[in-house]
């Protein structure tokens, strides 16, 4: 029986739009659960406000309502401060989708970790330490030589793998992915994915995993929630949501995927149909 | 037997870069006869940009190109500045990426859809009556409040329509579409390309895409050319998601997407990472990648040649297909 | 936009790749900052005749083998006065570039990462700043508090607060657009040592920018005090003095003291801001 390490339940986030009118509720009574070992894709297109959601998560954002527990820590709090951020970076730590904003441009590999170890894990020798570092460079595939670069000498697929060692170094419980593959080649996507689904089975990390790519969602994903206007709308475990979805968004979500016999056509009537 | 609306001959672009001139695309050798839809399938460092921009001479200033590219003919190298405006726009439009980043966001969607139309000696309330038809056309609903409207006012999905409706306005025969929805979500994906296949069919126009996502290319267009290290792999008008290609690189990339309809043990990944034109070792620039390569695939690089309806630039493409290659 | 496509082909090797007529070397202007920067130091020590001694039967000489530029009103040597009032009249200006340059920076920084009413407060300081023009403020000053370089420097540096704070501002919210300096802020460092181990080496170039181009301006506006007589004393070899007490010569065919000095603050404002202006192309490639 897994632990269950996240419980959110009815988050609610509104954003003031520009002159106090036209607000925006971005994330609207929005709850589940994610379980040690566990795989959870949060789906939805822009405005779904599944980014919302995972920023309340981590801590970047502060919901106006509902219940975050990490871990058995309550985390709905006003103004989380560096101790308290601290503290939650052990348990919950995110990879953004940019891999060319996420690395500190001055810094090297090693260095980033090196700081980062230092940080969490002050405890450590500074032998322990260098070999935690090669540690996470094996886990993300990374090469020593690669380890001692700068971002600048790095490509994008290599500078994401270095994000998920960062990111790795607190040794969290839960990572959450912002969208981590999308803007990377094909061919990346594929070793990043292998990675994670390595890094899951040797550490038994969970993931939050937050896309619109399907195929992905299938080959990483134990559950699905799926998001549209800030609320969820269907939920399940991935083989139920993917083969027999039970709304009409799942199944133009899923239509929308280009395959072989793709009529845009018909999703796009679809679409109509659906948007009021 | 007409000729070709698009034919590039022996195509090299070279650039400038910190460590002298390097050639990006060499070798470009394809044709596009009038009403097919093209696919231009590559990833970063592949040359697909660079190669579709170039038909319209939109390269960057130290671009060097070798060949020659013709359009109907006459060499688009050789025109005259007359010739090129005249080519660009009323002759082949292009759709871009990004449509926020290609449309001025302190103009009303409405001056840029007439722009153009009211240096050609156009009427305000023509220019302003065919703009609005057009975005009637596009599915953009109430037009004319629209057109007095910001982009910053849009969607993305909308926006990329006012782009498509502003490159039909010039009519022309050629549409480039530069990535046109990898912007934009994936449901608003198939609206967008639903109507630019409505309206190729409906304007008998040539399309040419450029795509990273083989799957899309593969669904919506005819033909496929694979670009890899600055030169065509695999040129075929097979259905390659069911019958798969005949290069090891295409085959590659089909194999390395994650499926919708089940979950595999371990993604095929390609072992190294993508090289562009400028670092292509000599020979196959695959060759260093290739699940298939012998010596010889190093020693030159294998010509673009026919088989079976599909050209490949491939030595063992017999081998492959016929499954007795290792 | 097709410049941005280049890029796109290669991003994986990083930027500096298509970047090549900017790494030029180190050239003339090198040559020139190393000068005044040997003559700020040793120049009364390599001076041959030291600031200069007084020798009325030498005065308004050509300039000669013994005296390069020839001598003033007084018979000292200007050759000698320019090296060693290289000192003074590039530590005035240095004084008020690190001063406005640290102020400026702090409150960039602290407006930018915090936001909210700390960055309207500021903002309105600055504004208010900003309508000071430099150097009325320290003729002002001088008016006040007395001659002499002090006022004149404290005035200035303040005046000169809100250029760098307005530039070093917008750099930083530039930066923190990159999710890097978030990621750090998840990870629980403090606000503070995030902007100071990772934000602002990022902005540095910026920095180091607007920083020489500030020293330009007030090594114009500290000349202009001293011409007007209200910095140093007038026997000092101050450069921007010298071209106040060589007016007179000029009447009577030696234009050498005002002309070299001037000359001396002409060349280098036009060096410093050479220097600034690679500095801000730089910063800004560094951007992309």
């Amino acid at each position: 029986m897994s632990e269950k390490l996240v419980e959110v339940k009815n988050l609610r986030k509104t954003f003031e739009g520009r002159g106090g009118d036209d607000s925006h509720l971005a994330v609207n009574d929005v709850s589940f659960t994610i379980s040690e070992g566990e795989s959870v894709a949060l789906v939805g297109e822009s405005g779904s406000g599944k980014t919302t959601t995972a920023r309340c998560l981590v801590g970047l954002e502060t919901p106006d309502s509902g219940l975050i527990e990490v871990c058995g820590e309550q985390r709905v709090v006003r103004r989380p401060n560096a101790a308290t951020r601290r503290r939650w970076a052990l348990q919950t730590q995110m990879v953004f989708q940019d891999p060319y904003g996420s690395l500190d441009p001055r810094q090297t590999i090693d260095q980033g970790l090196a700081q980062l170890i230092r940080f969490h894990h002050g405890e450590l020798s500074s032998e322990q330490r260098r070999a935690r570092i090669a540690e996470l460079l094996d886990l993300v595939q990374l090469s020593e030589r690669q380890g001692g670069s700068r971002p600048r000498a790095l490509s994008g697929g290599q500078r994401q793998r270095a994000a998920i060692a960062r990111a790795l170094a607190a040794s969290p419980r839960i990572l959450v992915m912002d969208e981590a593959v999308a803007a990377l080649d094909v061919s990346v996507q594929a070793q990043i994915l292998n990675v994670l689904a390595g890094i899951q089975a040797e550490t038994r990390v969970s993931f939050l995993f937050l896309t619109h790519d399907l195929a992905v969602v299938r080959q990483i994903a134990d559950s699905v929630l799926v998001m549209k206007g800030g609320e969820v709308v269907e939920r399940g475990s991935t083989n139920s949501v993917l083969t027999n979805p039970e709304t009409e968004y799942a199944r133009l979500l899923i239509e929308s995927v280009p395959t072989s016999g793709w009529n845009p056509e018909n999703v796009s009537k679809k679409r109509k149909d659906s948007v009021q | 037997m007409t000729a070709p609306l698009i034919q590039y001959e022996d195509v090299s672009i070279t650039l400038s870069t910190a460590e002298g001139r390097g050639t990006v695309v060499r070798d470009l050798d394809f044709q596009i006869e009038a009403g097919e839809s093209v696919a231009l399938v590559g990833e970063s460092g592949s040359g697909k940009t660079i190669t579709a921009r170039s038909m319209i001479r939109l390269l960057p200033e130290s671009a060097r190109v070798q060949g020659q590219i013709k359009f109907e003919g006459k060499d688009v190298l050789q025109m005259g500045r007359k010739e090129l405006r005249d080519l660009r726009g009323p002759r082949i439009g292009m759709i871009f990426q990004d449509p926020k980043a290609a449309i001025n966001p302190v103009r009303t969607v409405g001056d840029f859809l007439t722009e153009r139309l009211r240096t050609q000696g156009v009427g305000r309330k023509e220019a302003e009556g065919r703009a609005t038809a057009l975005l009637d056309r596009v599915g953009v609903d109430r037009a004319e409040k629209r057109l007095r409207q910001y982009p910053f006012e849009f969607s993305g999905g909308l926006l990329q329509r006012v782009m498509i409706a502003s490159v039909l306005l010039a009519d022309p025969e050629v549409i480039l579409a530069d990535e046109p929805t990898t912007a934009l979500d994936v449901t608003t994906q198939a609206e967008v390309m639903a109507l630019l296949d409505e309206i190729r069919k409906e304007r008998d126009l040539t399309l040419l895409m450029i795509t990273h996502d083989l799957e899309l290319a593969a669904a919506v267009c005819g033909r496929t050319l694979v670009m890899y290290a600055g030169t065509i792999v695999e040129d075929s008008d097979a259905d390659l998601i069911d019958v798969g290609g005949l290069h090891p690189y295409t085959n590659a990339l089909l194999e390395s997407r994650p499926r919708l309809d089940q979950k595999q043990d371990e993604l095929v990944s390609i072992p190294g990472r993508a090289v562009s034109g400028l670092d292509a070792p000599a020979g196959c620039p695959f060759a260093p990648r290739c699940a298939f390569r012998i010596d010889q695939c190093e020693a030159e690089r294998p010509p673009l040649r026919l088989l079976d309806g599909t050209r490949v630039a491939c030595i063992r493409a017999e081998e492959i297909r016929g499954g007795s290659a290792k | 936009m097709s410049q941005t496509q280049t890029v796109d082909i290669d991003l994986d090797k990083g930027r500096g790749r298509f970047v090549q007529a900017f790494r030029r070397r180190p050239s003339i202007l090198a040559l020139v900052l190393l000068t005044l920067a040997l003559m700020a130091v040793f120049g009364p020590m390599l001076a041959p005749q030291g600031t200069g001694s007084v020798d009325l039967g030498q005065a308004f000489q050509a300039p000669s083998a013994d005296y390069f530029f020839g001598t003033d009103s007084s018979g000292r040597d200007i050759f000698s006065r320019i090296l060693s009032g290289a000192r003074s009249s590039l530590v005035a200006p240095l004084i008020v570039t690190v001063i406005a340059a640290l102020l400026g920076t702090l409150i960039a920084v602290v407006s930018a990462w915090n936001g909210g009413w700390i960055d309207s407060v500021f903002g309105r300081a600055v504004d208010i700043l900003f309508s000071f023009p430099g150097l009325l403020l320290a003729i002002l000053a001088c008016a006040i508090f007395g001659t002499g370089l002090t006022a004149a420097v404290i005035a200035l540096s303040i005046a000169y607060i809100p250029y760098i704070a307005r530039i070093v501002r917008s750099a930083s919210i530039r930066e923190m657009t990159s999710p890097y300096l978030e990621a750090l802020r998840l990870q629980g460092f403090s606000g503070f040592l995030i902007c100071r181990r990772h934000l602002l080496p990022n902005v540095a170039s910026v920095i180091g920018a607007q920083a020489a181009i500030t020293f330009g301006y007030a090594m114009v506006d500290l000349a202009a005090i001293n011409f007007l007589g209200l910095g140093q004393d007038a026997t000092s070899p101050n450069w921007g003095v010298m071209v106040a007490s060589g007016q007179s010569a000029i009447l009577r065919g030696r234009p050498e003291e005002a002309l070299f000095a001037g000359l001396a603050i002409v060349i280098a404002v036009v060096a410093v801001n050479l220097l600034g202006s690679r500095l801000e192309r730089d910063a800004s490639l560094e951007i992309e």
